[in-house]
């Protein structure tokens, strides 16, 4: 295999309820306050019941890293996670722009990019994870991914034949 | 003698049906009216019916008729009754 | 002070002017915050004998002690003004992230007095407050115009409570929705419209930081955790809509108007049916674990497209209780109600008074506007819902709310009008919850499930539904004072079997979050405080013995048929079990407050206004 397959926060859209709990955990893990301003992970609601929580999702070729023009962006091999050195980053706002998924934090106090690192600190791993009541979140990569929506399509498929 | 449990909420989403009948022993107790209904619903086991079987969880309550609450298990059973499975959470 | 900013903005809505005022922790932690603080800045601000439609009616807003933070359903926010439906305290809460971003934005609560020359909506940018002209969004339903105001302002972070058409045009019952969550009952989003305010969108740029964040995140964990547990396990898999088959196998299922107790198409318009037929997902008020809200969509017919949260009160008022024995015209009456800006409970129940007098003639076809109004036309009840959004016809009529309509009409109509003080009845045929029914009667509010929360003694047979005694009273006050602490934190009433220990639990949990140090006992001392300053506020408006009373339907008609046939609540019950009541409070014999009373629940500043000389009932003199 030449591309690792990272891990990253995924949400079940199904099982997602809107709650925000994820935000309030985020940025109190990180931050010790409460603001989901600062939150890696964000929930979009399209009013009412169309709803999903949005993280850094480890893109192959991440674009925030090609889009950085210090160089402040990189990907630790092991995890996958996009590594940003406060010393370098300015908060230029190139990486924002360079997501697709919204997934950056520009902190508006210390002007430095803020993205998901799995919680490195926590020894159980992503706080979000872990609070979220429905278990809408979980950690996953793109082939676990693969393997789940083949196994649904096919077990779908025999439903219906198995339906008078 | 059979008795007849309708089943109202989660009791009836995981028994599939809306009532059904139990067999139970003529001088049964509503104590074995309730483990004869968790030998019949394993899965009413946690959500229902507590892990060891000694009575319903707080969630639930056995009505008669409509009008009465069984609060006492050691009470004999007496056929011929409406039996309701149900919630006992009221809120609105 | 942590979680908590101390500050409360006024708005003179009149001169587009506005001022702040500070807040004392000891102050704070004798309201804590929602209801308990909504009602202490009515209180303060609202003259005595004022009209609720007028400019010096206090439309007041406080957010939760625990907005914006990881505890679990502790994001909401209690609104308070006098209500144009009771004349006396209206005091009401929704959910949502409206209360997360109140706090964020600097602030514990707003204070809307005045009238506005023109419609306008506000602004508020932490603290830079904005007047806007709503010419442009005026008719916009409740729920649409806030993705509108969001889109305008260019920022999701706005969220908005805003009233819909009821609200402009001054329906007693109209409702204030933020985030598809209403402030239902007794009338806020007419009073907002008397102001001519259509929409207060707020944008906080502050996090909200914690005495104990380790603390108060372990805490919201293990609640998280119990909170999938049994204690909720009701509103985790059909929510309150599994009420409807409850209510209809022990007889209590209010249907056409309160008249019969059990539904021939109760299976039909269950929370069973809605799960297996319509039901899409259910989803979650803000910070909330459980996720009671089941949202239904009609997939094809005459109602294709309609879609909501369908809840119990909404559901039995305009479902059961106007004849309407399926599911999609209900969901689209509800998403009417909301998207309309009215409470779909009270225009269920005044919907359901007018379905009678027609069937009784009291009402004709052309009084009626043409519709033939009987109970179970669901046209009927779709036409007449959209005419008492904008009075026309005979909704200007409905509009007024049960009381002042069957007042109005008279014909005898006043027997089946099925509120108290004002307030229409909620889903619960009292007259075989004898309890409940002296819980609604004596309710500040009106009649309030869950002010009163003694529906859980009769149903859960604490006391024998079916009779009455002078053993009451005090789960009674202990049911109502419990319901206040949590209306005041405010946590979600869905959560409260998740605790190990309350008022311990509670207490540690409010320390963590603010900062100022609580126990136990002054945390339930608090329900006390608020549910006596709600009685004093309707004291002051004039409240008397005679207002804490039932329908006479409740009083004189027994159960016709089901499994609670025959049975309802005399007159001598009623008053036993009111007495009792008055008692446990420590009231006197007329319901009112003595002034020592007053002052030992610490609302000695008031003593002099509401307060009387005298010898609390059941003391011999």
């Amino acid at each position: 295999m030449t591309q690792p397959a990272y891990q990253h926060v995924i949400c079940d859209p199904d099982l997602c309820t809107g709650c925000r709990l994820c935000e309030y955990v985020c940025s109190a893990n990180k931050h010790g306050v409460f603001d989901p301003n600062l939150a890696r992970i964000r929930v979009v609601r399209i009013e009412p019941v169309t709803m999903t929580a949005i993280s850094c999702r480890m893109c192959a070729d991440a674009p925030c890293v090609i889009a950085c023009p210090r160089d402040a962006l990189s990907r630790a091999p092991e995890t996958g996670v996009i590594l940003v050195d406060d010393t370098k980053c300015d908060g230029c706002g190139w990486c924002v722009e360079a997501c697709d998924f919204g997934a950056i934090v520009l902190n508006p106090a210390s002007k430095t990019a803020e993205i998901c690192d799995l919680c490195a600190d926590q020894e159980d791993g992503p706080q979000c994870v872990i609070y979220c009541p429905k278990e809408a979140l979980s950690l996953s990569t793109p082939e676990v991914l693969r393997q789940k929506a083949r196994r649904d399509v096919v077990k779908r498929l025999f439903e219906e034949l198995l339906t008078p | 003698m059979k008795l007849k449990v309708e089943f109202l909420g989660l009791a009836r989403e995981l028994a599939g049906d809306a009532e059904a009948v139990v067999t139970v022993d003529d001088r049964a107790t509503w104590h074995d009216l309730i483990s004869a209904l968790a030998d019949a619903y394993p899965s009413f086991v946690g959500p229902i019916v507590l892990p060891d079987r000694s009575n319903l969880t707080a969630a639930y309550m056995l009505n008669v008729g409509g009008r009465a609450i069984v609060r006492d298990l050691d009470v004999p059973v007496q056929p011929g009754q409406r039996l309701l499975l149900m919630f006992a959470e009221a809120g609105g | 002070m942590y979680a908590y900013t101390g500050k409360i903005l006024h708005v003179d809505l009149t001169n587009q002017t506005t001022r702040v005022q500070e807040l004392e922790p000891e102050f704070l932690k004798r309201y804590l915050g929602g209801v308990g603080l909504a009602t202490r800045l009515l209180y303060d601000n609202t003259p005595a004998g004022c009209d609720p439609l007028g400019p010096d009616n206090a439309l007041c807003f406080a957010c939760s002690s625990f907005a914006g933070t990881t505890i679990p359903v502790g994001t909401k926010h209690g609104v308070a003004s006098k209500s144009p439906l009771t004349g006396f305290v209206g005091d009401s809460l929704s959910g949502s992230h409206f209360s997360e971003m109140l706090r964020r934005a600097g602030w514990d609560g707003m204070v809307l007095k005045g009238q506005a020359p023109r419609w306008l909506y506000l602004v508020i940018d932490d603290d830079l407050v904005r007047f806007v002209d709503a010419q442009p969004y005026m008719g916009k339903g409740a729920v649409e115009v806030q993705s509108i105001l969001r889109e305008e302002l260019g920022d999701d972070n706005y969220r908005v409570s805003a009233i819909g058409p009821a609200g402009e045009h001054l329906v007693r019952f109209a409702s204030i929705d933020n985030d598809g969550r209403q402030v239902g009952r007794t009338g806020n989003g007419a009073v907002m419209g008397s102001k001519r305010l259509k929409a207060i969108a707020i944008r906080g740029s502050r996090p909200v930081t914690v005495a104990d964040p380790k603390g108060l995140m372990a805490a919201s964990l293990k609640l998280i955790k119990t909170s999938q547990g049994p204690g909720t396990v009701k509103y985790r898999t059909l929510g309150t809509p599994s009420n409807v088959l409850n209510m209809n196998a022990i007889g209590v299922l209010p249907t056409r108007n309160f008249s019969e107790t059990t539904f021939e198409h109760a299976e039909t318009i269950s929370g069973e049916y809605l799960r297996d037929h319509y039901r899409v997902k259910s989803v979650s008020c803000s910070s909330c674990s459980i996720a009671c809200e089941q949202w239904g969509v009609v997939r094809d017919g005459k109602y294709k497209g309609a879609k909501i949260g369908l809840d119990y009160e909404p559901l039995f008022a305009l479902g059961s209780n106007c004849g309407i024995g399926t599911l999609p015209p209900i969901i689209k009456l509800v998403e009417m109600s909301d998207e309309l800006g009215m409470d779909a409970m009270s225009a269920g129940v005044v919907i359901s008074w007018a379905m009678e007098c027609y069937e009784r003639g009291l009402l004709t076809q052309e009084d009626c506007d043409g519709l033939e109004l009987a109970f179970g036309n669901e046209d009927a009840a779709i036409e007449v819902l959209r005419k008492i959004a904008y009075r026309e016809g005979i909704g200007d009529l409905l509009a007024e709310g049960t009381m002042r309509a069957s007042e109005r009409l008279a014909k005898g109509s006043e027997h089946f009008a099925m509120h108290v003080k004002g307030l229409e009845m909620p889903g619960y045929d009292v007259r075989s919850l004898k309890t409940f029914a002296a819980g609604l009667a004596v309710g500040t509010r009106g009649a309030c499930h869950n002010r009163s929360l003694a529906y859980e003694l009769d149903i859960k047979g604490v006391f024998d539904r079916f009779t009455a005694d002078d053993g009451r009273g005090k789960a009674m006050v202990d049911n109502e004072n419990f319901a206040c602490i949590l209306d005041c934190l405010v946590l979600c009433k869905f959560l409260r079997n998740c605790f190990d220990d309350f008022g311990p639990d509670v207490a540690a949990i409010y320390t963590m979050t603010t900062g100022i140090f609580l126990t136990a006992d002054e945390l339930m001392a608090v329900g006390e405080r608020v549910c006596n300053l709600k009685k004093a506020f309707n004291i002051r408006e004039g409240w008397t013995r005679a207002d804490d009373t039932l329908p006479p339907r409740v009083l004189e008609d027994p159960i016709p048929t089901g499994p609670s046939k025959g049975s309802y609540v005399t007159r001598e019950e009623l008053d036993l079990l009111i007495a009792n009541y008055y008692q446990a409070r420590g009231w006197t014999a007329d319901g009112l407050i003595p002034r020592e009373k007053l002052v030992e629940l610490g609302l000695e500043d008031i003593a002099d206004e509401v307060g009387v000389d005298t010898v609390p009932a059941g003391q011999a003199i």
